[in-house]
């Protein structure tokens, strides 16, 4: 029990106390398993018996935030900022402690009060302001984010030639052309992503949300273009597409959002008018727990094929298409995400033959880890993927097998490794295997591709 | 105001008891004068009005109790079921009501703040849902009544008008003097300001703002202690603070999802390309 001279010096002598004591904290925090109810409440009782004393107050705090009661962690640390002796740490907590409970505005009002408190060490300064940068982007009325990559892509099989030795032309089994199957290429691309978000400072949370892609690369075995009949290399794409929305929650009391969204793109193969895609679409996410979000989607869009004369009823290709999935994402432990999609595609086709459907799934593992090197404590980040999906069309194609209609069975497995080099700079390595297994044998193929780009996140 | 039950005043008992505080008993704590909560922090200036006592850490705030800050002046209060009550420089308040039974779930808390600034942050009381509906924290003042709904609210008011300003939780309800809701903040960082002539559409309070309103519940007059140790509020996220989006954001989950999903050039072209023609497979 302290000696009630003067409140001042009171509170000065436990504060003193608790930064004598701040070593002590993470002992408790050690622990791997959350504590008990009544573990937080004999703390408490510690409290009450004793306000004046460090210890009791500090284990308080960080059994309530370990327990993840961060609200009551709050509660406790806040009261400790009364004292002129509150270590400067205390504030980069608070700021923590907000963020993570999603209250960004007091969270970067504690940050920048921590980060200009000359004693605060510069450790903690440097991740203070990490934090800063990113809740600094979350208070933004409009949010710009993005990244923009620039790679090199081996394939095994970039044009998806079957490699079977004999296919089907106008019913009957012929030969394969040598010049017809699998040739691997390589290519250089450009990929960017730009996300915009308006915040229109509702209570739901309404935002105005836009999303853009852009994309385009070019083959080695691409010289120049052409458009004769036969073309049997790859096309270097220019793609353009995105969408755009209010994101809004429906019921201000859960955390679901929803956004109605309108669709749009286009694309250029070999220098000319390639395809168009637009359309609408609603998408929704529903966050169960800090761990568990599940999603939603459902488009519908209708896609156009230029006429060329370097693909073959081109303008069959396109039609209306319908698509709709579910994901669920899992938060196992921290740095490491379980994520689950099942989806079903319905296009129509402009004919029989290039109309549609089948279900699609897909489950990914994500694990961030600390890098074997450098990288300036930024975890690297490994994802595996599996995904599958089925096609069954809805007519047969004349031009190849009149009574046989056609379906396929897609795998696909990916291993993706992303590599920070510094906070706006990262290496990303993916290796890609996919097979596919189709009824008719012009269209069962596989590849192999492996690719390394430098990312520059915005 | 409701009397306090001793039956779930086990934490009372458990505090007077360890402080040397006189036990409530159960006449005692029937009556205005039991313990509510105790001070765990204390900036000088600040007096218990109804004897102009100065107020020291752990003295035990009693019901119906009233404090007074000067312009030094900061007290911190943690209550029975956990809440918190930071009162800033030049305030007053009065413990209105104050009743918790934990086994019972039910409970209430009140105060009137009649000048100043309170920061609350809300308990079980304010947590609990009872038959009648959801329970709040209630701060009165002479424009307004908030109500904290399981969280952390602002509330400062001056003679013509009052400020509510909502921080986390479940919602903050700013209703006129006779009680009547009038407008619901749910959304974190956005205030609520109640004058005479009525009740305004919340608003968003800026992170600028937000500095200013905070630091008079602190003591900037820093000394030399800093603090070592790693930090408590990411002790389960290590390294967390230099990937925040992924590893400490409450929506973190949702932003993996989404960055899987289009990481690549390939997953997203394969959405948007559809089926085109086999030619253009990436």
């Amino acid at each position: 029990m302290i000696e009630k001279n003067t409140p001042v010096s009171a509170g000065r002598q436990a504060l003193l106390a608790l930064c004598l004591s701040a070593v002590a904290i993470p002992a408790w925090a050690q622990n791997a398993a959350p504590p008990t109810q009544p573990e937080v409440e004999q703390a408490f009782r510690e409290v009450i018996a004793n306000a004046a004393s460090v210890e009791a107050r500090s284990k308080y705090a960080t059994l309530l935030v370990r327990a993840g009661n961060f609200e009551g962690g709050i509660a406790a640390l806040e009261g400790l900022l009364v004292s002129p002796d509150a270590p400067a740490s205390i504030r980069v907590e608070l700021g923590v402690l907000y963020f993570r409970l999603g209250s960004y505005a007091i969270a970067e009002s504690y940050l920048r009060t921590a980060i200009d408190d000359p004693r605060l060490e510069p450790a903690l300064k440097s991740q203070a302001e990490s934090l800063l940068r990113d809740v600094v982007q979350r208070n933004k009325t409009s949010q710009l984010s993005g990244s923009l990559m620039i790679g090199v892509r081996g394939q095994s099989n970039p044009t998806s030639a079957t490699d079977n030795s004999q296919v089907y032309y106008l019913g009957a089994p012929v030969a394969r052309g040598n010049d017809a199957g699998p040739k691997s290429d390589m290519d250089t691309h450009f990929w960017g992503k730009l996300d915009h978000v308006l915040d229109l400072d509702k209570q739901n949370e309404a935002a105005v949300v836009t999303s853009l892609v852009a994309y385009a690369n070019h083959y080695n075995s691409v010289d120049s273009y052409t458009k004769q009949v036969g073309y049997s290399k790859p096309f270097d794409l220019a793609i353009l597409a995105g969408s755009t929305g209010i994101r809004f929650k429906p019921m201000a009391s859960t955390e679901l959002t929803i956004r109605p969204h309108l669709i749009f793109g286009g694309a250029m193969a070999n220098g000319s008018a390639y395809f168009t895609n637009t359309g609408f679409g609603i998408d929704g996410d529903y966050r169960a727990s800090d761990a568990m979000a599940w999603g939603g989607a459902y488009e519908n869009t209708k896609l156009s094929f230029s006429s060329r004369e370097d693909m073959t009823n081109s303008s069959l290709q396109g039609g209306t298409r319908q698509a709709v999935r579910v994901n669920a994402s899992f938060e196992a432990a921290p740095g490491r995400f379980l994520l689950a999609e099942l989806g079903y595609a319905d296009q129509d086709g402009n004919a029989p033959y290039t109309g549609y459907r089948g279900p699609q799934f897909r489950v990914s593992y994500l694990l961030s880890y600390e890098p074997p090197m450098g990288s300036a404590g930024l975890p690297w980040t490994t994802t595996l993927s599996a995904n599958t999906l089925r096609r069954d069309y809805r007519g047969a194609d004349a031009s190849v097998e009149a009574l046989t209609v056609r379906n396929d069975t897609e795998w696909r497995a990916s291993l993706l490794n992303y590599m920070p080099l510094t906070r706006d700079l990262a290496l990303q390595f993916q290796l890609e295997y996919s097979n596919t297994s189709s009824n008719i044998p012009n269209y069962s193929n596989t590849n192999t591709s492996g690719s390394l780009g430098v990312i520059w996140k915005y | 105001m409701p009397p306090m039950d001793i039956n779930d005043w086990w934490l009372a008992a458990a505090a007077a008891a360890a402080t040397g505080f006189v036990a409530p008993t159960a006449t005692a704590a029937t009556e205005a004068g039991g313990q509510v909560g105790v001070v765990t922090s204390v900036r000088s200036g600040v007096v218990s009005a109804a004897n102009e006592r100065v107020v020291y850490i752990g003295n035990a705030v009693a019901f119906g109790e009233r404090f007074r800050t000067d312009s030094t002046g900061i007290i911190h209060i943690l209550f029975m079921d956990q809440s918190s009550m930071t009162l800033g420089p030049n305030s007053e308040l009065v413990i209105d009501e104050f009743a918790f039974h934990p086994k019972e779930q039910r409970g209430n808390i009140a105060v009137n703040l009649i000048k100043g600034s309170l920061r609350v942050v809300g308990g079980f009381i304010s947590k609990l849902t009872s038959p009648k509906g959801a329970n709040s924290a209630l701060v009165r003042t002479a424009t307004a009544t908030i109500g904290i709904r399981g969280g952390i609210s602002i509330v400062d008011t001056q003679p013509d008008q009052t400020r509510g300003t909502f921080l986390f939780g479940e919602h903050m309800d700013v209703m006129s003097p006779d009680g009547q809701t009038v407008q619901q903040v749910t959304r974190p960082g956005f205030s609520v300001i109640a004058n005479r002539s009525g009740i305004g559409s919340p608003f968003r309070f800026s992170p600028a703002d937000m500095a200013g309103l905070v630091s008079q519940f602190e003591n900037r007059q820093a000394n030399r202690s800093s603090g070592t140790g790693s930090l408590i509020s990411t002790n389960d996220r290590p390294g967390g603070l230099n990937t925040p989006g992924t590893s400490l954001a409450p929506n973190r989950v949702q932003h993996v999802s989404t960055e899987i999903r289009t990481q690549t050039p390939g997953g997203s072209l394969r959405s948007v390309l559809v089926n085109g023609a086999a030619q253009v497979q990436s």
